[in-house]
């Protein structure tokens, strides 16, 4: 099967385009080449700037940023813990820890969420 | 007594990464959708020599027969495939669902799924006195960078209780 191949143009400032002769005769490709390969890796860069920015503001998950950024879910969260990018919160996790407590049966794990739940509420 | 859980990638790849997989088993009889194990073992196309640590280890489990895979009757129509998947699972049986994700956690949590996370299972891991103080605390501290500040340190302050009492702490 043939691929159909799309011409997109692009203007330069001189200054713009000096540079770009410059790094392809140091790059030993040609204008074209070096333009192609730099704006689809300038794609996948602005793909993962996104994603990461959706997940940050949570208007996705892991998943939906990894499908956004066009890579694997693994990649995906060692973008964001790269970044040290928050991706677990919990507003009742004392709540986990009791249950967690109730369901192993385990008393000191019972009374540690208790007492940290009381100190959690003195402090507010 | 083992409990049955439904696994979600984000506490797998997680879990592998700080080495607390291994534990898992002592507490959990751990299912798997096809779906998530996809997205465990799945690399990027140009990165397709690498096998991630975490994916490794799911296949030496899977092989050894510690876990069960178990597909959902109707997969939650929200959010990614693995999650819908793992999310039904735990609903339909009402199993624990083992996930690190905020979004989906959340929206288990309002389904009335419970859910067990990452720094929630360390902290179970000392109190029955599988792992030392000290691990605990480390464990804890390799997570800080991705969880937030209140989450972490109600966790710390919990081991730190226990261990108070254990007259392991002062």
């Amino acid at each position: 099967m043939t691929v159909r191949m799309v011409t997109k143009s692009v203007r330069f400032l001189p200054e713009e385009s000096e540079e770009l002769a410059n790094l392809s005769k140091a790059s030993s490709l040609s204008e074209s080449a070096l333009m192609k390969e730099l704006i689809l890796e300038g794609i996948r860069l602005k793909k993962l700037e996104l994603a990461i920015h959706a997940y940050m503001e949570r208007k996705t998950d892991l998943r939906g940023g990894a499908v956004m950024a066009g890579i694997s879910f693994n990649r995906f969260l060692r973008e964001i813990q790269a970044r040290n990018i928050v991706v677990l919160e919990n507003e009742d996790f004392l709540g986990e820890l009791a249950f967690l407590a109730e369901t192993f049966d385990s008393q000191s794990l019972r009374a540690a969420v208790e007492r940290v739940r009381t100190s959690d509420q003195e402090d507010r | 007594m083992q409990q049955d859980a439904s696994l979600d990638t984000s506490f797998w790849n997680i879990a592998a990464q700080i080495g607390v997989v291994p534990y898992l088993f002592s507490f959990f009889k751990i299912h798997f959708c096809e779906a998530v194990e996809r997205e465990i073992v799945t690399t990027d196309p140009n990165e397709t020599p690498l096998v991630f640590p975490q994916a490794m280890l799911f296949t030496v489990f899977k092989e050894d027969g510690r876990l069960h895979q178990t597909e959902p009757n109707t997969p939650e129509p929200k959010f990614g495939v693995g999650e819908a998947h793992a999310i039904s699972l735990a609903r339909e049986r009402s199993w624990i669902l083992l996930i690190n994700d905020y979004r989906p956690l959340r929206f288990a949590q309002t389904l009335g799924v419970r859910c067990v996370s990452v720094p929630g299972f360390c902290v179970l891991l000392y109190a029955t006195q599988r792992i030392t103080l000290a691990a605990a605390r480390g464990y804890l501290r390799r997570l800080a960078t991705t969880t937030s500040p209140r989450l972490i340190r109600q966790a710390e302050a919990s081991v730190d209780q226990i261990a108070i009492e254990r007259g392991e702490l002062l």
